[in-house]
């Protein structure tokens, strides 16, 4: 029996792992949004959207200024394992 | 964020239809002036409605980006952000003029008794922005505020008069911001403000004490540009488009490279799930980060906060009875001239925080900036397009051209194989 976070952490886990692939330095990102396609239109329970942004974009203090853009956007597939770039950012 | 911007402009202006019954604001919502053709932007109604007037605080970028070694302080101009607007209706308002044009703050902004010494008591220790404040300044205000120094506007649909003084205001000087343009990815993030950032000085108010003089602000922050592949003659994506003979545009359908794609991609970029795509220029990244840095912060979040702050500053007074000498004032005045800082910063950060950064936002100007760019990209693929008679105005032009003049005749060497 899976928990009820398991497929948002396999997307998660996938998506992190995905990254250099793309290009992309996990480390300089902190993940700020999770949705699942299966709530949606497309109600595809595989798809995951996850939103990431620049580290260096976000404050260290509550309340503080958060950067206007470094926002990067990744599709993953738990059926097929594929991740994508989203289209987006500035 | 969209629809939490939304709820929030809402949330304001009701509370904001409180305040003004006694409360003048500022009217930006007929102010073009600082659209290149002094028309309202593309795409932004230029109605005059309550929630209008509001949301125009967040319109398309106006100035161009300023020279990035450092702009001098000005005094006695106009703050930006703080024009009057250009057109407005004759028919459905009463100015009522006055002699001075002081001061009278922005929308959402404190407005003061001519009387300033009323608020300025020894060790002022009036502290940060809050609500309280502005609440307590609002209740006051019908009673206190000394209209001769307002510019009232009644406007139709509007049972309360709005008023807008203009404002002698020093000119927050930049210093920077330090720009990366060969970033990962592409931000901009103004400086938290501090001591160092303000100039200051005491002066003596005779028997009102010691006060304080501002003389200066200094503001800075960050700007990355994640820069655009730009290989002019490869016909692989992402990349910079090039529509000319060996460039690397092609109509092909199967391509990457195709005009149809390419021009996709470009036309999507300010629109609701947009954003950057395949094709691209870094000049529109650039334009777009600069956008937040010049209208964002400098017009919409120092010029709403720091005219009001400014004040609070020279509001501070300190006992000559208390500290004999400039030198003692200047010491207690520190602390108090600190916290008015803070609370500057604590407020431009909640505007800075609430302003829309997505694709499709009708006010997020650093999409509108970027989208301006990639317009031009538009027009000359467009424009190449119809030249090698790929696009349907092309094709007409050559059905009605005497003698054909098809893409042969233009010399398409770039053509690809399923060319009709």
């Amino acid at each position: 029996m899976s928990g009820p976070a398991d497929n948002a952490t396999d997307a998660i886990e996938k998506a992190v792992a995905a990254m250099p692939g793309l290009g992309v330095d996990p480390s300089a990102y902190r993940l700020v949004g999770v949705q699942s396609a299966a709530v949606t239109r497309d109600a595809d329970p595989f798809s995951w959207q996850l939103h990431f942004k620049l580290a260096d974009a976000l404050p260290n203090k509550r309340g503080g200024k958060v950067g206007k853009g470094g926002e990067l956007s990744l599709e993953v597939d738990l059926e097929t394992g594929q991740v994508k770039k989203l289209r987006g950012g500035d | 964020m969209e629809s939490e911007y939304a709820r929030r402009a809402v949330s304001v202006d009701e509370s904001g239809h409180q305040k003004r019954k006694s409360r003048p604001v500022g009217n930006k919502a007929a102010s073009h002036d600082d659209t290149p053709d002094g028309r309202a932007p593309t795409g932004l109604p230029a109605v005059a409605t309550t929630s209008t007037t509001r949301i125009h605080r967040f319109r398309a970028p106006t100035a161009r980006p300023p020279a990035k070694g450092a702009a001098k302080i000005s005094m006695n101009e106009n703050f930006a952000g703080q024009t009057e607007p250009d057109n407005p209706p004759k028919d459905d308002k009463k100015v009522v003029d006055n002699d001075e044009g002081e001061d009278v703050e922005a929308e959402g902004e404190e407005v003061e008794s001519k009387d300033s010494d009323s608020h300025a008591k020894a060790g002022d220790t009036e502290s940060s922005e809050s609500e309280t404040e502005d609440s307590k300044v609002e209740a006051s205000e019908s009673n206190n505020v000394d209209l001769s120094g307002v510019r009232a506007v009644v406007r139709t649909g509007s049972a309360v008069p709005r008023s807008k003084i203009k404002l002698r205001e020093i000119t927050p000087q930049t210093v920077g911001p330090r720009v990366d343009a060969n970033a990962g990815g592409s931000t901009c993030t103004p400086d938290d403000f501090t001591d160092g950032d303000l100039t200051w000085t005491v002066v003596d108010k005779g028997k009102k004490g010691w006060g304080v003089q501002v003389t200066g602000l200094t503001t800075s922050g960050q700007i990355n540009v994640n820069p655009t592949v730009n290989q002019p003659a490869s016909k692989t994506a992402p990349n910079t488009p090039n529509p000319v003979d060996g460039g690397n545009i092609e109509n092909n359908e199967g391509s990457a490279a195709d005009w149809r794609k390419v021009l996709s991609s470009l036309k999507r970029y300010h629109t609701k799930g947009g954003g950057r795509g395949q094709w691209h220029d870094t000049a529109a990244s650039t334009a777009h980060e600069w956008a937040h840095w010049n209208t964002d912060w400098m017009k919409n979040c120092l010029g709403a906060t720091w005219p009001k702050y400014r004040k609070k500053m020279e509001r501070l007074r300190v006992s000559k009875a208390t500290y004999h000498t400039a030198v003692a004032a200047k010491t207690a005045l520190e602390p108090l001239v600190s916290a008015k800082l803070s609370a500057m910063d604590a407020a431009a950060t909640k505007r800075w925080n609430k302003i829309p950064d997505k694709p499709g936002d009708l006010f997020a100007n650093g999409y509108l900036a970027g989208q301006k760019v990639l317009d031009k990209h538009i027009k000359k693929v467009d424009a190449y397009a119809t030249k090698k008679r790929w696009n349907l105005l092309g094709k007409v032009i050559e059905a009605v051209t005497p003698g054909g003049g098809g893409a042969a005749a233009q010399g398409g060497a770039a053509v690809a194989g399923n060319n009709p």
